[in-house]
């Protein structure tokens, strides 16, 4: 090893993360701002033309770009460390999940009562798309993420 | 390319690790800085004895020498 960095999860490309929203909850699961782009829905979000306009305990999707509606199905295979696959199974509880544009940049909003599991599927799955873009401008490749036995999901770049 | 490899860990709190192994040198800032810039920020840095090890070009450099 040559270098160790820690990083603040932030969601800086929103394309990347509404690939990966769809590749947990599938393309039609996925709700996402009437916009030719995530980029330009970004822009209306944030001029308050978002496609939810709903409040929910203190959190307020008014600025949404992205939304999975509650009680949408998911199910998310992991590959184990140890061998053999995980299935994470559910759907979304109470309040839908949305992809927020806030003045900080977007964030992702889910209800306390989502799976731990499902949000960190749903880290791995942005982490692993926004890695491919990076891997393939490097002429590298990203390995199928891997669940370990601590519950840490690892993506490798060769 | 041989070895190298990047790895990234997500844990399950939402820590992001990115890993630089089996890198020469500086090879590895080059490497891994895309993928930290574009998850985040950078919140700590540990380098690796590799990382301080001089890629071989023919000549010796001595440290510490007046």
């Amino acid at each position: 090893m040559s270098k160790v960095v820690k990083v603040g999860l932030e969601i800086r490309n929103p394309e990347a993360f509404v690939q990966a929203l769809r590749d947990v909850f599938g393309e039609a699961a996925v709700k996402v701002s009437s916009a030719k782009s995530v980029r330009e829905a970004v822009e209306k979000a944030s001029r308050g033309e978002g496609v939810a306009r709903r409040a929910w305990g203190g959190a307020t999707f008014r600025d949404a770009v992205a939304v999975v509606r509650a009680g949408t199905n998911y199910t998310v295979r992991l590959r184990k460390e140890a061998g053999g696959v995980l299935e994470v199974r559910g759907s979304i509880p109470y309040s839908d999940l949305a992809l927020v544009a806030r003045e900080e940049g977007v964030e992702l909003v889910a209800d306390h009562y989502t799976d731990p599991q499902l949000i960190t599927a749903i880290r791995a799955a942005y982490v692993r798309r926004v890695a491919e873009e990076i891997a393939r401008r490097q002429g590298r490749r990203v390995q199928d993420p891997v669940l370990k036995e601590n519950g840490e999901i690892v993506v490798i770049i060769r | 390319m041989n070895d190298e490899k990047i790895v990234i860990r997500i844990s399950p709190k939402g820590e992001i690790i990115v890993e630089g192994e089996g890198f020469q040198g500086k090879a590895c800032d080059a490497a891994l800085d895309p993928y930290v810039r574009q998850l985040g920020a950078a919140q700590e840095t540990r380098r690796k004895p590799e990382y301080f090890r001089q890629v071989s070009h023919g000549r010796i450099v001595r440290v510490g020498d007046e």
